[in-house]
């Protein structure tokens, strides 16, 4: 659903200008090749070393690091959404994408791709004795699970199949041992490492595919650079040495252009499972998380609270045209707001906006979330406002008040402690809402999280701990909003 | 001297006629009542006097300010602003700020209407207080006062802005007769200091005491009527 969102926004808008120089030379001058790739696509593209956190390795940081190395400079990753590549690369978050990017028409249209630096075999996999599943024509109809905006969710398309779509590589399996989905539809590199689970079999293999580094299209000469560099690492055997070392098929015809038919695949393997440590570093990452968290939770709040004040102040009854203009204005703001969901509002603000704002992602998450909450403050404001006692403000009325004075005297102080426990509420809930904010490349707590998971195969340690750092984080909210309840004089009512 | 007056005021809720075409005026230190059946709008037309109730037709006069029914909001709301700066207004109710201390209430005026220092009103609100025979519970909330305590607190904040009109609405309904003795005594020596008021009472003994002429309003009019034996309750 969101792949559509975004294509469509992205055609509406030029991609945006990152800096003035242009392609290679701009590569070159900052001496830094900045790809994009997420961390949660897991072994063996590139995934944390569970022995060192923080430490990424994998096959894509070697071949970045050798293009990197072939054009005079270092590699550096951007952690993004899998899913979000494509917009982010033509955004300009970074310079080239590296991160089993598959060369399908649809992406030919949009971005320059290189030529393939591995050629891999889809694989479908089912759970054994399920006799439906005998190839792609067979799926009509069925639960198939695969990466959104991948090249298998392409093909799934044209089967009638019931696409669910996953962010991470060891998820959709998990979902097909436990009954949720009748297959998953993902490339062998995934398969041999993921797909050795009790009960599933590899139906067959469906149907080549390459792996292409991404390049902006009206960058040209990075392309070539690019191109260049991998022949030059294959033909020093270089790449070769990479793919054998990760125990992928390094025949020459898993590196050229075009699978060589019948090729024979890496012998399936099952993964040697690193399991999650809970080192210094590792809890290091993990308060980084908590901290991003609390950075864009308490900026959106403070934003929130503000601008929800406005909506709800303009929202009151007036006998001015102009001041009743406002208040359609402000409910039509409500309404949208809160009538969307918050991850829409975050796509549109960072990619669909990009040509006109270009923020960075912290300033897009912050702004986004706070754009959406002050809706609901705004609500919480009103209900607040309604409860202030008539009689009071009459009072004040009478004894002269202009409505700003009666506002700012009788009205919000009897709203803010009426709203306080709402807006305390709403600010807990935010706290977890920020996760949402991964889709546009900050790595917050929940991330951090889903990234530690899944590259040291275990969610219990992970979880408990984020969990943990959330409840730490939420709960002396839970005692100050109880205490600014009791400071504003709600002592007993 | 006229300090209030009020011509050919009309208003109605819907098709519902509450008054049509009363005048009344007030003059300096002078009480009057109005009384009437219940439901026949003597606090709709106490409301309209200060612009808490906007009228259908008629105006009401308070030195140079004019509240006009047909004027425009604009006009209406500067009208109404000094009109509310002479009027003091005690309500049933009270409607004391709830999340403000008696002394509070009583500065807000001073304060925060007419821009004094906290400081420079203080003293004057806390004769006030001694005044209405509140000044001991001059830091309790409201909500901590008894019912005739409140209604003091609500003269007193009236009384701070130095009103020359007062408008009560049923200032003895919730008053034992000690009490509303006490009120008595209290507003007949603002009557002597020229202070003029107008209460929504059914209250006879009260209007006795005041020396107050009554007004009736009834079937939509309002005229000037006499109690029975009036004199029979005088209070000293």
């Amino acid at each position: 659903m969101y792949s559509a969102l975004l294509a469509a926004l992205c055609c509406a808008c030029a991609p945006a200008q990152s800096s003035k120089l242009q392609g290679l030379s701009r590569v070159q001058q900052h001496g830094v090749l900045r790809w994009g790739a997420d961390i949660q696509g897991g072994e063996p593209y590139l995934f944390e070393d569970p022995a060192h956190a923080g430490h990424l390795v994998g096959f894509e940081v070697e071949i970045a690091d050798a293009i990197a190395r072939e054009l005079g400079v270092r590699a550096e990753l951007v952690q993004n959404d899998w899913s979000t590549l494509v917009p982010s690369l033509e955004r300009g978050t970074f310079d080239v994408i590296l991160n089993g990017l598959e060369a399908t028409p649809a992406r030919r249209e949009r971005i320059a791709l290189s030529r393939p630096y591995y050629v891999f075999q889809e694989v479908l996999t089912a759970r054994a004795g399920d006799a439906r599943v005998r190839d792609l024509a067979s799926l009509r109809g069925l639960r198939v699970g695969t990466l959104a905006n991948s090249q298998a969710w392409d093909m799934l398309d044209a089967t009638g199949a019931l696409r669910v779509p996953y962010e991470g590589v060891e998820e959709p399996y998990l979902d097909l041992m436990h009954g949720r989905i009748d297959a998953v539809l993902l490339d062998d590199v995934v398969a041999d490492r993921y797909a050795k689970k009790p009960g599933l079999y590899e139906v067959a293999k469906v149907g080549p595919g390459e792996y292409v580094v991404g390049v902006q299209r009206s960058e040209p000469d990075l392309l070539n650079a690019v191109d260049r560099a991998l022949t030059r690492i294959e033909r020093s055997g270089e790449l070769p040495a990479i793919l054998a070392r990760w125990q992928l098929s390094s025949e020459p015809g898993h590196i050229a252009a075009g699978p060589a038919p019948g090729a024979p695949l890496a012998a399936a393997r099952a993964p040697e499972h690193a399991s999650f440590e809970l080192g210094s570093h590792q809890l290091l990452l993990f308060f980084q998380g908590a901290w991003a968290t609390i950075a864009i939770s308490m900026v959106a709040m403070v934003f929130a609270v503000l601008l929800g004040m406005l909506l709800a102040v303009a929202r009151l009854p007036s006998p001015y045209a102009l001041r009743r203009a406002l208040a359609i204005a402000a409910t039509v703001y409500v309404e949208v707001f809160r009538g969307t969901p918050v991850l829409l509002q975050l796509y549109v603000l960072y990619y669909g906006l990009a040509s006109v704002v270009s923020l960075d992602a912290f300033t897009a998450a912050a702004l986004g979330l706070g754009l959406n909450y002050a809706a609901y403050e705004a609500e919480i404001y009103r209900a607040g406002i309604q409860a202030v006692p008539p009689g009071e403000v009459e009072a004040a009325r009478a004894m002269g008040m202009s409505g700003a004075l009666t506002l700012r005297r009788v009205v919000l102080p009897h709203a803010a402690r009426f709203s306080l426990p709402g807006v305390a509420n709403d600010f807990i809930s935010l706290l977890k809402d920020s996760s949402l904010v991964s889709v546009i490349t900050v790595v917050e707590l929940t991330k951090r999280m889903t990234i530690a998971a899944v590259d040291g195969h275990s969610w219990v340690i992970p979880g408990l701990l984020c969990a943990a750092l959330y409840l730490v984080m939420s709960y002396p909210l839970s005692l100050l909003a109880r205490r600014f309840e009791h400071h504003l004089g709600g002592h007993k009512r | 001297m006229k300090v209030l007056e009020a011509r050919g005021l009309t208003k109605s809720f819907g098709d519902r006629l509450i008054f049509e075409n009363v005048s009344l005026s007030l003059s300096r230190g002078e009480a009057l009542v109005l009384t009437g059946p219940s439901g026949a709008g003597k606090s709709t037309f106490l409301r309209c006097l200060n612009g808490l109730e906007r009228a259908d037709h008629g105006e009401v006069r308070v030195q140079d300010a004019c509240i006009r029914a047909d004027a425009r909001p604009r006009e209406f709301s500067a009208a109404v602003r000094v009109v509310r700066s002479h009027v003091g207004f005690v309500f049933q109710g009270h409607h004391l700020f709830s999340h403000r201390s008696v002394i509070d209430n009583v500065l807000e005026g001073p304060v925060h209407v007419r821009g004094g220092t906290r400081a420079d009103c203080l003293p004057a609100a806390e004769s006030l207080l001694e005044r209405v025979g509140i000044a001991h519970r001059a830091h309790a909330l409201p909500r901590q006062l008894s019912h005739g305590e409140q209604q003091r607190v609500a003269i007193a904040r009236a009384l701070a802005l130095d009103p020359q009109v007062l408008l009560l609405d049923e200032p003895t309904s919730a008053l034992d007769r000690e009490r509303t003795d006490q009120l008595v005594r209290l507003l007949g020596s603002l009557l002597r200091e020229g202070v003029a008021m107008l209460a929504v009472t059914h209250d006879q003994r009260f209007a006795a005491a005041l020396g107050a002429r009554v007004h009736r309003l009834e079937h939509s009019r309002v005229v000037e009527t006499i109690w029975d034996r009036p004199s029979a309750f005088s209070i000293k």
